[in-house]
């Protein structure tokens, strides 16, 4: 009989981060000034330091293909596991969350809103991820999912004196909680049709009911529960029909909470995605590769139609996240069609290179941010060139990753999924992400005309200080090094496995 | 005799209930409630089918949502109470500084 | 059939005399209006507020405080069930638990959420 076990030391990045989460939460109630607030903060870049590296350390040990159950139960029952896949994204959330903080040093000095929690919040959200990176039945997902899910939510409430922060924040929150229902209702249907919460089991059941009586014989419940609990998981990752929040709630939050937004939780969602279709739902690919195709169309075209008619940069660059994320389905959709690793693979890469990108993109703003004004205007870009030569040349390069050309990041990004697309005869797809990356290309530059041709009329003062241009060099540096020289990082993220043979 | 069946549809039941209150209500707070009924008629369902199965996963299961719904309410009181004091009102319909 | 007759003669004589007595009594009692007669009560306590009125925000935060705490125990009955079975792992894990809700404990203390007079 498996005994109840418990393996710590491949869980110390989690309980690296519980453990700094949990000092600051005690440290942000002590009385004390904006020094004591800013200590916070640098200890939380260094936490984060130390469970980065611990996750390298694991990934190193990993061998290819390897999948280390970690929690297990008195009934043998795996909670969570351990595997390269689980790993490379935490690597992608605990970056993000770095970046992020390095560039929140500002926005937090110019709104004046230093606090303890901001920090604690953005820990315990990472903590969530990489909790739902690694579950392995759907209660533990779903818990990381929450856990997440809420420290999010306060983070877009954070300015809560502006009303548009806390309508934003209303939106996402009601709009969440009802997801987080459909997610639980789903995860009831499946429960009942195989009789497991655990992705292994389920997918054996499955497997099993395939081979007796064809494909015919999976259920109505199964079905219903797959859509339900789909519906959950695309609201969180923002794909079309299931954005309506994004835009508000990436408007209304604090610039970089919203960066932090666009990049680590959709790439959770898209974790935690990709571990129930691939893992436990692929012997039913049939029941959810069309439907997650129609999504992934709906949501390149509408994200970049909108994105196009939009006057605040930070909503445009809502909009062109949904259009990201739907491309980023595509390797999700490609695998389920092959049962291949390959779109695994393609998606997480792509969701790393659009970590850096969007973050750089984001940073910018963050950039213009001063006394009065969140510097998401177009008109605040006017003549950017000519002020500021270094930082124009930095968000040129984001915004010609973000469209996807070469030599960037987003140009490999998009070349990996195109070619898993293809490989996986989904032609449909590889062209209307062609076609709609084109589209992509107008706003983006838009932008970089404003930049350009534009001439501001009084420019304002800005600073960027030293947190803010080190994050923003270090996107940069990985956008160009993704792009240029991308072979290292495609063996890297090649490890990343999860269909089970 | 009460099988299986009659949890299940009770479950869908209550289920589609707070679906409808929560696309139709005006006040936020109701909307907050409605959705809570959703997670309840969902442990309902947990705990019919733990039960025919024999088995304590979904127990297990229903543990974690009363208490992760119950931290979610504690967020959600607080974000609607900041909601309130902006716009003095519950109505979501309130919630129009920004559109699509 | 016909012996349901009785029955239903009852159940009309029942539902009858619900409208009748209350429009005799419209008919038939005095109609003076003055503010003692129309507060909410007759002869009872003063009404000093009205139902609507404002409450401090401070009840909410207490409330939201105690449901977290209140609810978050759960956890501690499976483990109180089944802890000669869980042995010493069970045992850490419920301490771990605890120490995470004792820093939230302190967390709301130090804040002042707890504290009624400023």
């Amino acid at each position: 009989m498996p005994v109840l076990n418990h393996f710590w030391h491949l869980m110390s990045p989690e309980w690296v981060l519980v453990i700094f989460g949990t000092l600051f939460l005690v440290l942000s109630a002590v009385p004390g000034g904006k020094n004591l607030r800013v200590g916070i903060g640098v200890l939380a870049v260094a936490g984060m330091a130390v469970a980065l590296a611990l996750v390298f350390q694991t990934l190193t040990a990993l061998g290819p293909g390897m999948k280390v159950p970690v929690l297990i139960g008195l009934n043998g029952d795996v909670g969570l596991v351990v595997d390269p896949f689980s790993q490379i994204l935490k690597v992608i959330f605990l970056v993000g969350g770095v970046i992020t903080l390095l560039m929140s040093f500002k926005s937090l000095e110019v709104e004046k809103a230093w606090t303890g929690e901001y920090f604690t919040f953005i820990t315990f959200a990472i903590f969530g991820m990489m909790v739902m990176a690694s579950g392995n039945d759907l209660l533990t997902l779903w818990v990381g999912l929450e856990t997440m899910a809420l420290s999010v939510y306060v983070l877009a409430a954070y300015l809560r004196r502006k009303e548009h922060s806390v309508e934003g924040a209303t939106k996402y929150f009601l709009l969440g909680a009802f997801s987080s229902g459909f997610y639980l209702y789903g995860a009831s249907l499946i429960y009942g049709a195989t009789g497991s919460v655990h992705l292994d089991a389920i997918r054996a059941s499955l497997l099993q009911s395939v081979e007796q009586g064809g494909v015919k014989s999976i259920g109505f419940p199964m079905g219903a529960g797959l859509v339900i609990m789909a519906v959950a998981l695309l609201f969180k990752a923002a794909l079309v029909p299931f954005h309506w929040w994004t835009p508000d709630a990436y408007e209304g939050a604090i610039t970089p909470v919203t960066a932090f937004m666009s990049v680590a939780p959709k790439a959770a969602a898209f974790a935690m995605a990709m571990r129930i279709f691939v893992v436990g739902l692929l012997p039913v690919s049939h029941l959810w590769v069309g439907l997650l195709a129609i999504v992934a169309i709906l949501s390149m075209a509408w994200g970049n139609i909108a994105a196009m008619l939009q006057d605040n940069v930070k909503r445009m660059l809502a909009y062109s996240s949904i259009a990201h994320a739907g491309y980023a389905l595509i390797g999700l959709v490609a695998t389920g069609a092959t049962g291949t690793d390959q779109g695994v693979r393609a998606v997480v890469f792509y969701l790393l290179a659009y970590a850096f990108m969007n973050l750089g993109a984001f940073g910018l703003v963050i950039y213009l941010q001063r006394d009065g004004s969140a510097g998401d205007s177009f008109e605040d870009f006017d003549g950017l060139v000519r002020r500021r030569p270094w930082m124009a040349a930095l968000m040129i390069v984001f915004l010609l990753s973000l469209g996807g050309i070469p030599p960037t990041a987003g140009f490999m990004g998009k070349l990996l999924i195109f070619y898993a697309a293809v490989t996986a005869k989904l032609y449909l797809l590889a062209v209307v992400l062609a076609v709609t990356s084109v589209i992509g290309m107008y706003y983006y530059f838009r932008l970089i005309l404003h930049m350009f041709l534009k001439e501001a009329e009084t420019p304002a003062e800005v600073q960027a200080g030293r947190p803010l241009a080190f994050a923003l060099s270090l996107c940069g540096l990985f956008v160009l090094a993704i792009g240029l020289y991308g072979q290292p990082f495609v063996d890297w993220v090649s490890r990343a496995a999860l269909v089970v043979r | 005799m009460i099988t299986i069946g009659h949890y299940l549809v009770l479950a869908s039941f209550l289920f589609v209930v707070g679906l409808i209150g929560a696309l139709t209500r005006k006040s936020a707070i109701i909307v907050f409630l409605a959705i809570e009924l959703m997670l309840n008629s969902v442990n309902l369902v947990f705990l019919a089918l733990g039960r025919y199965f024999g088995q304590l996963d979904g127990a297990v299961f229903v543990f974690f949502i009363m208490a992760v719904s119950a931290a979610e309410a504690a967020i959600g009181v607080a974000i609607t109470v900041a909601f309130i004091r902006r716009n003095k009102t519950t109505a979501i319909d309130a919630a129009n500084l920004m559109k699509w | 059939m016909l012996s349901y007759l009785p029955i239903g003669i009852f159940v009309a004589i029942a539902l009858a005399i619900v409208p009748l007595t209350m429009g005799l009594g419209w008919l038939l009692r005095p109609k003076r209006y003055d503010p003692v007669k129309l507060e909410p009560y007759e002869c009872g306590i003063e009404v000093h507020d009205t139902l609507r009125g404002k409450v401090s925000v401070h009840f909410y935060l207490v409330a939201v405080v105690f449901l977290v705490f209140d609810v978050e125990t759960i956890f501690l009955l499976p483990w109180a069930v089944a802890f000669d079975r869980l042995k010493l792992f069970g045992f850490v894990e419920v301490v771990v638990f605890l120490a995470l809700l004792v820093a939230a404990y302190v967390y709301v203390w130090m804040k002042g959420a707890l504290r009624w007079e400023e």
